[in-house]
């Protein structure tokens, strides 16, 4: 059995090694906010927090996550009350196809707390600090002005 | 959030945006059913032959294996209907078909197990034993056959040896692919008899008439869903060979059935735009009017013609090339070349982003070569007709798009010197382009239905076609709430299922002149029947009253719109795009700093996503000019990179500010009833040839294959006979 | 992915000796080589061994040294304060690599450790011999475009991709490790790495078994001046096409000591101490830089497709250097 935390839940689960959080969070829990696009931490759609820090789960084993907070996509709004940055990607049209859109927010979302203590945060760190999240449909304009409108 | 009905034109906020930010909209692969079991795919490891034989022992054997399909048990399947406009097929002939390959990476069996994990080590199992034949993945590498279609007008040949001035240029592209970032997936399962596909698609009808035709069935006995669809941009028209398998599988076990292609999957066995070589002549007056054009391509296509010796999928890059500018003799073949992939496709833009990228990088080098600018050599060669057809276009704005475009990037003060423009030690250029598009329409409906409703009014609208992303859910809503004046709120909007009325595929910009016209068409109807039950002409009775005096609790209307059959007029849209790079030449270094595109699109119907389409397309160009390209390894056959770690999207840090707009008040009236055009595309075409301009414009160096990668710049500056001449 | 056993490591000791009293064991830590390459069938083990709960994850400094455990995150070691003043070189090139959820997952050991981005290496059906020894070397004769052009070898040509280890390769790292037999080692970095060779499946000197238990940066008065240049494809999230890890003691225009190492060129972290014996003594000068970049690219062998980044490198080198010696402080 597999012991996992998921937005507050916890989880008993019956999974085999090879399951990833990723696959675990999509075929056992439901969860399916979180993409799996590449499969292989090359485009950031399954982004998720781990303990509050923003990681890549289809590279992650669930069962090595035993015991850790992970969040997801789902459990960011507190309950029908949006979360800024959710708000802010509506507000922006920082989405088109939807399918990176969950993996941009957890990765602002955890960026934003990476950087809370700095004044200052230029359009470039922006985008340097959320280069590991593709978007093809090209709406990164959309989503650094999502960012920066959460930030002031 | 309001509660006043917006209007067409302006901007109102996506109305499935709530769900795709909460993580709650549904695609193919998110889809969950009781008993559901897992596919894997098995592709070939060699590029041309025959499979002698699969042992499938090891993969039976292994822990939760349920089905190994192969071409020796998959079953009969009907004749697909490829090649006509009823559905297509990925590849020309079915899957598992026979023991030919056709190219490295062909579905070759598939194996069904109870989870994800144990399909894909089972799949590692499949031992194919195979017999080479000789292959070719090389463009250059290849022998070409000659396309019928060859549109000429005047005496090209006469006009380009008389000109007082000519140009003889070879422009290229690679094989790229539109990767869309949700990798295609179905779910497939039998209720009754009857088959239910999840699938990743950007046309429900094109996949259910394929499915009805592979099982014998009637259409209305498939039904396919795609309410949401990760990004497409081509690569998801035809109906992929996994869907097919994975109905196949899930009736042979009765159970539900997943596929889903893993990235690299997607990147090899998904048709990719073909690769290309253009041969551009121009003929010219010193003043740079046009003489003549010659066009000359060569594109690559499947080896594989299929079961009904199809003709071959070509990039039709001579559309735009024919069409754009005022020039007398003009001439287009193409040569189509055989090589050991899978079929190429389309892929945004098709036929305009390649055709484009040699036509106006040749103009780019006319206008060098007369000391013109770039942007008074488009303006002398305007044309306000089609050039071939000589069809006067209904609403043309290119010459506004040129001059706003100018305005706001600051053309004016752009000196005509490469080398003009240095910051620290990078030098900056500047390049612009024309970009274009045709005004597609095609047969749609869409029904519009009221319901009284808790004391209010609710409406809903329908149709079969899906939204990729580009905004369909929104745009329709908005012009039903325009039409009816509704709040968007009160209006919901049902896509992506061939249970609702038929649409076309979403494609070639073509769903929001095809279905919007179709949407307002459905709102005048209810219109005129509810507001027969008003008491007065002057009456201000709402929806709500007006359905409660007719004693109705619904009323629905479906509009309709027909294939575009003008005679008399073009339709197409404009733009005009301004591009600022950044150069180090010494590390190839290029990188885009600013952009500017201004278009004439028709009528716009909702701002927000016309914005977003058209920043994406120009995204889209920025990944076609400096990074996209799938290679394949000549020796080996093998795809190199073929994942998103090779085969490089742009990320957000290759993305500068992007400045679009748009020309207001331009309505194409004589295209539909509401003028407008789809933006689709429209936003990648003229990206990469203003790209490779203004790299042009900065350090004095003509790059001509794309894509603009630091080996090209190097190898480009060590040429000697490209050394640009210094600054002084 | 084949079925494995995970086991979740007790001690350094305890986990060192489970993978090595079994062949086809593996460490795990971050997963992000590991699981990838278990994904595409590159690697199989039948046990995984996860080393990071183990108390391995702290960076311990005095005056004298840093010693950074092996399961740091790259992400904590990059944004750790006195790494970036003391070292920064190390704070540059993690922040030049990887994305920032990539750097949240894979620890420092596990980067100086991770296997080449070779498209032969990584398709379980090409013929590579560095996955399968003796099948062959697909790259040389196909797509080399991204291939190294120094230390390479007949059998492997394959780029190591690290950033960080480029980096610790200028600041006389010292890699300490236990093993399955209870033994304890102490390893300078310059050799840590090997050359391809006749084995090119064989990328370190450890031992199976053999576990990374820290990495000890010495403190170097010319690290505090240390720099990271990378050129790639893509403006970010990329693997280098050429990379310098560089180092200067500079002293009234002259150079006392210099360091260099490039990254993206070459099979293993590559360390060019003949470029950087040239210039001491010189004027902190381009034209000393390049005359220096020269020597370093001296013995450097393109292929087909690879032969820019002779050039490249030799400008990153350049570059790396002249933005250095301009650098206030």
């Amino acid at each position: 059995m597999v012991r996992l935390t998921v937005n507050g839940e916890r989880h008993e689960l019956d999974l085999d090694p090879r399951t990833t959080l990723l696959d675990a969070l999509r075929d056992h829990l439901g969860l399916t906010g979180a993409k799996k696009g590449c499969d292989h931490g090359q485009c950031g759609a399954c982004t998720v927090h781990v303990d509050g820090r923003r990681v890549l789960s289809c590279l992650a084993l669930a069962v090595a996550q035993q015991g850790r907070e992970v969040m997801t996509i789902e459990g960011l709004a507190l309950g029908v009350h949006l979360h800024p940055l959710q708000l802010a990607f509506i507000e922006c049209d920082a989405l088109q196809c939807g399918f990176c859109t969950a993996g941009q927010i957890m990765s602002a979302a955890a960026l934003l707390g990476e950087v809370e203590h700095r004044r200052e945060l230029s359009d470039a760190s922006i985008r340097e600090r959320m280069s590991g999240n593709l978007c093809r449909c090209g709406a990164y304009p959309n989503i650094l002005a999502a960012i920066r409108r959460v930030r002031t | 959030m309001s509660t006043t009905s917006p209007r067409i034109g302006g901007f109102a906020d996506r109305i499935d945006a709530r769900s795709k930010v909460t993580g709650q909209a549904r695609y193919a692969a998110d889809v969950v059913l009781p008993g559901l079991a897992h596919a894997a795919l098995v592709g070939s490891t060699i590029a041309s032959g025959r499979v002698l034989g699969v042992d499938t022992a090891r993969a039976e054997q292994a822990g939760g294996v349920l089905l190994v399909l192969t071409h020796l048990n998959r079953g009969p399947l009907g004749d697909l209907p490829n090649g006509d406009g009823d559905g297509l097929t990925a590849d020309p002939r079915p899957p598992l078909a026979d023991d030919r390959v056709h190219y490295r990476g062909q579905i070759v069996a598939m194996v069904v197990a109870e989870s994800p994990e144990e399909a894909a080590h089972a799949a590692s199992l499949v031992d194919v034993r195979y017999e080479p034949a000789p292959f070719v993945v090389d463009i250059d590498d290849a022998d070409a056959t000659r396309l019928a279609d060859a549109p000429r007008r005047g005496d090209c040949a006469a006009a380009l040896r008389a000109a007082p001035v000519t140009l003889d240029v070879v422009y290229s592209t690679p094989i790229q692919h539109p990767c869309p970032l949700e990798p295609h997936a179905a779910v497939a399962h039998w209720v009754d008899h009857d088959l239910v596909v999840h699938d990743t698609t950007q046309w429900v009808r094109g996949d259910q008439a394929v499915l009805a035709r592979a099982f014998g069935l009637p259409r209305e006995r498939v039904r396919v869903h795609a309410p949401f669809v990760g990004g497409s941009f081509g690569a998801k028209v035809f109906t992929a060979a996994h869907v097919l398998l994975a109905a196949v599988a899930a009736r042979r076990l009765q159970r539900p059935v997943k596929a889903v292609l893993r990235s690299s999957e997607v990147l090899t066995a998904v048709g990719p735009r073909a690769a290309t070589r253009q041969r551009i002549q121009l003929a010219a007056e010193r003043d740079g009017r046009l003489l003549a054009l010659r066009h000359h391509t060569r594109s690559h296509c499947a080896t594989d013609r299929g079961v009904a010796d199809l003709d071959p999928f070509y990039e039709p890059t001579s559309g735009v090339t024919r069409m754009l500018y005022a020039c007398p003799h003009y001439e287009a073949v193409h040569d189509v070349v055989p090589l050991h992939l899978a079929k190429p496709g389309w892929m945004r833009a098709p036929g305009e982003a390649t055709g484009l990228w040699a036509l106006e990088g040749a103009l780019d080098e006319l206008a060098c070569a007369l000391h013109l600018d770039p942007l008074a050599l488009r303006l002398r060669n305007h044309s306000s007709r089609d050039a071939h057809t000589g069809k006067p276009h209904a609403s043309e704005h290119l010459r506004e798009c040129y001059e706003q475009g100018a305005e706001r990037f600051g053309w004016a003060r752009r000196d005509l010197r490469p080398r003009s423009m240095r910051d620290g030690d990078a030098w900056l250029g500047w390049g612009m382009a024309t970009a274009t598009y045709p005004g597609n329409r095609d047969p749609a409906s869409v029904s519009v239905r009221l319901d009284r409703e808790r004391g209010r009014i609710h409406a809903t609208v329908s149709t079969a076609g899906a939204d990729l992303g580009t905004g369909m859910y929104t745009m329709l809503a908005v012009v039903v709430a325009d039409a009816l004046d509704l709040p968007l709120e009160w209006i919901t909007v049902e896509l992506g299922d061939t249970r609702l009325p038929p649409c076309p595929v979403t494609g070639g910009s073509n769903l929001t002149a095809s279905t919007a016209p179709a949407a307002r068409a459905a709102c005048v109807q209810l219109r005129r029947r509810l507001l027969a039950f008003r008491r007065a002409p002057d009456e201000s009775a709402d929806w709500h009253e007006l359905l409660s005096r007719a004693g109705l609790d619904q009323v629905e209307a479906v509009g309709t719109t027909d294939a575009v059959h003008d005679d008399a007029r073009a339709h197409h849209s404009f733009g005009a795009v301004f591009v600022e790079v950044r150069v180090a030449p010494e590390l190839g270094r290029i990188r885009v700093t600013r952009v500017v595109g201004v278009y004439d699109v028709g009528q716009v119907v909702d701002a927000t996503t016309t914005r977003s389409q058209l920043i994406g397309g120009i995204v889209f160009g920025i990944g076609q000019a400096l990074l996209e390209q799938l290679v394949h390894d000549p020796m080996h056959g093998l795809p190199v990179h073929a994942d998103l770690a090779g085969y490089l999207l742009p990320t957000h840090a290759d993305v500068p500010e992007i400045d679009v707009d748009w020309l207001e008040d331009v309505p194409d009236l004589a295209f539909n009833t509401i003028g407008c055009r789809g933006v689709g595309e429209i936003g990648i075409t003229g990206v990469a040839p203003a790209i490779a301009s203004a790299v042009h414009h900065a350090i004095g160096v003509r790059l001509r294959d794309l894509p603009l990668t630091p080996d090209r710049l190097l190898a480009a500056l060590a040429d000697a006979s490209a050394r640009p001449e210094r600054a002084k | 992915m084949r079925p494995f056993t995970y086991v979740e490591g007790v001690s350094v000791a305890d986990a060192a000796a489970a993978v090595h009293a079994t062949p086809a064991a593996m460490f795990l830590a971050g997963g992000t080589t590991v699981v990838d390459l278990m994904k595409l069938g590159v690697l199989a083990p039948d046990t995984l061994v996860d080393v990071h709960r183990l108390p391995l994850g702290d960076i311990e400094l005095d005056d004298r040294r840093a010693r950074i455990g092996a399961c740091v995150r790259n992400a904590q070691l990059a944004e750790h304060p006195e790494i970036r003043a003391r070292w920064p070189v190390v704070g540059e090139a993690l922040q030049s690599g990887m994305s920032p959820q990539l750097r949240n997952m894979s620890t420092v050991a596990g980067n100086v450790l991770q296997r080449t981005r070779c498209p032969y290496y990584r398709d379980p059906h090409s013929a590579c011999n560095k996955r399968v020894p003796g099948s062959g070397c697909a790259a040389r004769t196909g797509w080399d475009r991204d291939a190294a052009v120094l230390g390479t070898s007949p059998r492997c040509i394959a780029v190591f991709p690290s950033d960080l280890a480029t980096a610790l390769a200028i600041l006389d790292a010292i890699i300490y490790t236990r093993r399955g037999d209870g033994g304890a080692r102490r390893l300078p970095f310059d050799g840590f790495h090997r050359l391809p060779g006749d084995t090119p499946e064989r990328e370190t000197i450890l031992d199976h078994g053999e576990l990374v238990t820290h990495f000890e940066l010495p403190d170097l008065a010319l690290a505090r001046r240390s720099h990271y240049f990378k050129v790639r494809d893509r403006a970010s999230y990329d693997f280098a096409l050429a990379a310098a890890a560089v180092a200067l003691d500079v002293e009234r225009g002259l150079v006392r000591d210099a360091r260099i190492a490039l990254g993206g060129v070459a099979t293993r972290p590559w360390r060019c101490s003949a470029a950087e014996q040239s210039l001491r003594g010189k004027r902190a000068e381009p034209a000393a830089f390049r005359a220096a970049a020269d020597l370093a690219l001296a013995d450097a062998v393109a292929g087909a497709h690879n032969g820019f980044k002779i050039e490249l490198a030799r400008h990153v080198i350049t570059r790396a250097l002249t933005e250095l010696a301009i650098r206030p402080g």
